[in-house]
């Protein structure tokens, strides 16, 4: 070949060579989904799932929750009767223990979140520890930038979650639970009489029924932030009117909104600060956080990290937002409302 | 015989007085060859007066029926078209150039071998110069030109009209975004359906005795809300 001819396929192959080296060096974002390289550790994940239901046990657990610059832990009694129920108590005064029924729509919850861990981030093997004397095996839930935002201790005989541990962006826990006291199989004692029993709300909502309160006017986003899928849902009549939860979830935490008709006392329509002290008399949790927007209240909990509460918060509509095409929506609502009689 | 001559014209216009009509009348029932003139006077009149009845012109018609539909292709009379020399009526270049179908010499061009080409389309004779009064007359009126897109506009108009008056019903039945009634959430209630939804082990606060240990991690206050 020509040396002539040469010159320009050489620097058409060196041109390929630098956008394939620059494309292969981008460093991957935090907040890419799905998290690229192999899931090692869900089928642990997934066992661990299955094992509440057949594993009875009972312990101490410290459960930590940090956040708007506080750190709270509570020291928490657990019984847990496999296939049956699990039991809150208090540790210290007495007081009411809680029992939440180990029913199936719980169930179902844990299968959605695991599917949404699977679907937001990597889970892989990081080694081994032990928790409470007992072999524990370590999981790490990873970004897609290859930061951890999840650690978990899974029993390894039992694959029982002996430990969890929730991190923000920057590394610093959000929420953890561990055993401090754990006693794994046999009868852990009976249920007791007295107990709160928790259930969650009767009214569970179908996909229909998220559609046809959607076509009501009522603000139910799917997809709320990059890793938050809408995964389940429930409705209560109360006196002042519906209130629907909505449980969002990227595997790890779940943030729960309800939403309800109407408006904040105090006129502190859109601000949440005043809202919420207002509502809660001025100590509001950091985790929590209360807004009312165009005819909706909205209380957002969970412990998770901030900023997956604020993109949550994000995801559903503020006063920022244009008010005039959310008046005439609104205005044909009741237009096409009083139409229909 | 003396007869009728200039009269007999008088006499079937009807301008003759009475005593003249009657001369000419009994003239008429004389004379053969009056008579036939006269009668042949009569048919001319009848059809001069039947060729004095309008008929409507195709430029009317035409006007008439763009006002109850779209128009409908190219205008009837294309703008006056440049010298032959400049392409013809198609414009510049649209007809081959001078010379090239046949030679200047006249008959028909050749090939290469000599033989005579046939020519299967002979360019059309140049049509005659329509007088300048037609062309006048065909010639589109400024509001003739403006009324069809009137027409699209109108509907245009009454649309954005509707539109817009839908709207601002919309926007004024839209009222007070504050309605409702007030409420006040259920913090507690909520944060036990969250905890047991979540599948989390934190316990709601059930009530003041839970052991709780609260640290302060900065001075900051707690955060409530991010607006």
């Amino acid at each position: 070949m020509p040396r002539r001819r040469l010159v320009p396929v050489v620097l058409v192959s060196l041109a390929l060579v630098v956008v394939v080296l620059l494309t292969s060096s981008h460093a991957a974002n935090a907040h890419e989904v799905p998290a690229p390289g192999e899931d090692d550790g869900m089928a642990l994940l997934r066992r661990a799932a299955r094992s509440m239901g057949d594993v009875s046990f009972s312990g101490v657990q410290r459960v930590t929750t940090a956040g708007g610059g506080t750190r709270t832990e509570r020291l928490v009694s657990v019984v847990h009767r496999a296939g049956e129920a699990t039991v809150y108590g208090e540790i210290g005064p007495p007081g009411a223990d809680l029992v939440v029924g180990q029913s199936t729509p719980l169930t179902k919850v844990d299968d959605l979140m695991l599917d949404e861990l699977a679907a937001n981030y990597r889970v892989t093997r990081a080694g081994g520890a032990v928790v409470c004397g007992r072999t524990a095996t370590v999981l790490e839930v990873l970004r897609a930038d290859g930061t951890a935002a999840a650690r978990v201790w899974l029993d390894q005989r039992t694959g029982l979650p002996l430990r969890k541990v929730v991190l923000d962006d920057s590394g610093a826990v959000v929420h953890a639970m561990e055993f401090v006291e754990v006693q794994i199989g046999g009868d852990p004692g009976p249920l007791p009489e007295d107990g709160v029993e928790a259930e969650p709300w009767d009214d569970e909502l179908s996909q229909g029924e998220l559609a046809a309160l959607r076509e009501d006017g009522w603000p139910l986003p799917g997809h709320v932030a990059w890793n938050l899928r809408l995964i389940r849902g429930w409705s209560r009549e109360d006196p002042e009117g519906r209130v629907v939860h909505l449980a969002y979830s990227d595997g790890l935490s779940v943030v729960s909104v309800f939403v309800q008709r109407g408006r904040l006392p105090g006129g502190a329509e859109g601000r949440a600060e005043a809202a919420a002290d207002v509502v809660a008399g001025g100590g509001a949790e950091g985790g929590q956080r209360v807004w009312d927007s165009h005819g909706f209240v909205y209380t957002a909990m969970g412990d998770a990290p901030a900023d997956l509460l604020a993109a949550a918060e994000r995801g559903f509509p503020t006063d920022d937002e244009p008010e005039f095409w959310s008046r005439v929506m609104r205005g044909f609502g009741r237009l096409t409302a009083a139409v229909q009689g | 015989m003396d007869h009728l001559g200039e009269r007999l014209s008088a006499l079937v216009d009807g301008e003759l007085g009475h005593a003249e009509r009657d001369r000419a009348l009994i003239h008429l029932a004389g004379c053969e060859n009056c008579r036939f003139e006269a009668e042949m006077l009569r048919q001319l009149k009848r059809r001069l007066h039947r060729l004095d009845t309008p008929e409507p012109s195709m430029d009317f018609l035409g006007r008439l029926s763009a006002l109850s539909g779209p128009p409908a292709g190219p205008p009837a009379d294309p703008p006056a078209a440049g010298p032959p020399a400049m392409g013809g009526p198609g414009g510049f270049g649209s007809l081959p150039p001078l010379g090239s179908s046949r030679p200047l010499g006249g008959g028909l061009p050749r090939t290469v071998d000599g033989t005579a080409l046939a020519v299967a389309d002979p360019a059309p004779a140049p049509e005659p110069a329509r007088p300048a009064r037609e062309r006048r007359t065909r010639r589109p009126r400024p509001l003739s030109v403006l009324r069809p897109r009137w027409e699209r506009t109108r509907f245009a108009v009454a649309g954005a009209s509707v539109v817009a008056v839908a709207l601002g019903t919309a926007f004024v039945a839209g009222g007070d975004p504050g309605e409702g009634p007030v409420v006040e959430p259920e913090l507690s209630d909520y944060a036990v359906e969250h905890a047991v939804t979540a599948r989390q082990a934190p316990v709601p606060d059930l009530d003041a005795g839970t052991s709780v240990v609260t640290t302060a991690l900065e001075d900051t206050p707690p955060a409530t809300g991010s607006r």
